[in-house]
């Protein structure tokens, strides 16, 4: 695992901060639902966009691996929204 | 069971991935959380002394919580003003009514308007608003994490607070709005007398002559005019003596508390199935990278790292997401 770090230690420096971002982000509007779930959001979708350009730059990109990031950002997206509009 | 390890644990009899992990499992998931979101909504109007979300806000804990900051903050504690506090339940009538969310009305109505169809006289005031929180400290709790409505609260001009807490339905859903309106009264402001009897709040337009012949309004080039707004009116200021809190609060009627303990509570049920839902599936990443890289596998298949990563972004989300919403 170390090594499989290692290896792509800039691709998942970029995924640190944009995940480190979004949260700190989603944190300081904390109050502001509308914001928060605009930044869920966007944080979602650059996790998809990660995923895809990673794979690609790995040369594994599969449709299978794009349903994969497609099926855990949704659920992702859901679970955020969920509680978002019930609070 | 001798295929119940294939669930969670990667084998060459579930291609190498756990079978809560296919995309078959993930789907699913979506499709189940989506369900008891619906079953959830359905309960909370059919039954919601069973599922909904508690509540217990009453002006007597917001007074106490927002003069426990000012004093905090060396200021003297504001006295609950009954006429404030009418102005507080008109506005929150209002919103409810006109089906809005905002310190303006769609109509262009202002929440002076209130204070002064309420009878109050004002040198100054401001306004603070709240929406769906859960319990008093939370509500005072963000007002202060807000410059804006900080401002408002920790405001030495100020002297009378008054409180609504309504519930009503707003955009289509069952909201508790809290309405915190804040004033010193300026010249021709009668002091309260205090009256022995209970009645809710009820609003009664003054008529215009009384103010307009008077009064200079001033809006100041202030930050909190955009959020909390403060009108400034420049007019001396009148003697105005503080009223027990015992008799305030047994004058405050029927928007002095908003109560609600379903046997669930719908938020903290959502939020415990998310973060779960997100952790097993974290756990189960984790033994099936740890398999992936011991037993030097290759698959098509996602980034486990990366999955564990962001999943563990969306749980630190989920749990900061806090109840309520101010203005």
């Amino acid at each position: 695992m170390t090594k499989e770090i290692k290896k792509y230690l800039f691709h998942y420096l970029f995924l640190a901060i944009i995940l480190f971002f979004g949260v700190v982000i989603f944190m300081m509007v904390g109050f502001d639902k509308t914001l928060q779930l605009n930044v869920a959001i966007l944080t979602i979708a650059s996790y998809f966009l990660w995923g895809i350009i990673h794979h690609f730059l790995k040369d594994d990109l599969h449709i299978k691996v794009v349903i994969e990031y497609l099926l855990i950002t949704a659920l992702s997206l859901i679970l955020v929204l969920s509680l978002l509009y019930r609070l | 069971m001798p295929n119940f390890h294939h669930w969670f644990f990667p084998h060459p009899g579930n291609n190498h991935k756990p079978k809560l992990l296919h995309h078959s499992s993930l789907l699913a998931y979506i499709a189940l959380f989506l369900f008891v979101q619906l079953v959830f909504s359905v309960t909370m109007v059919a039954k919601p002394e069973v599922l909904g979300l508690a509540t217990n806000i009453s002006v007597g804990d917001l007074l106490t919580e927002t003069n426990a900051k000012r004093v905090e903050n060396g200021l003297s504690p504001l006295r609950l003003n009954d006429q404030l506090s009418q102005a507080a339940a008109g506005k929150a009538s209002d919103m409810f009514a006109k089906n809005y969310w905002a310190h303006y009305a769609p109509d262009g109505s202002t929440p002076w308007a209130f204070i002064e169809g309420a009878g109050y006289r004002y040198k100054y005031a401001g306004e603070n608003l709240a929406r769906d929180f859960s319990v008093s400290p939370q509500v005072v709790s963000a007002w202060m994490d807000s410059d804006t409505h900080r401002k408002n609260i920790l405001d030495s001009r100020f002297q009378d607070v008054g409180f609504a807490v309504v519930n009503g339905t707003l955009d289509g859903s069952e909201t508790t709005l809290v309405v915190q309106m804040f004033a010193t009264p300026g010249v021709g402001q009668i002091a309260q007398a205090p009256k022995e009897e209970v009645k809710p709040p009820v609003i009664t337009q003054a008529p215009a002559a009384q103010f307009t012949p008077t009064i200079e309004v001033t809006i100041p080039a202030r930050e909190t005019i955009t959020q909390a707004p403060i009108i400034e009116i420049t007019q001396a200021q009148a003697v105005f003596p503080a009223v027990s809190p015992d008799l305030n609060q047994a004058r405050l009627g029927a928007t002095s508390e908003v109560i609600k303990k379903p046997l669930l509570n719908v938020a903290s049920l959502t939020r415990s199935m998310s973060i779960g839902l997100a952790l097993m599936l974290i756990a189960l990443m984790y033994v099936d990278a740890l398999h992936m890289f011991k037993k030097k596998i290759y698959r098509i298949s996602g980034n486990n790292i990366a999955h564990m990563t962001f999943l563990l972004a969306i749980v630190i989300m989920l749990y900061l997401v806090k109840s309520g919403t101010i203005v």
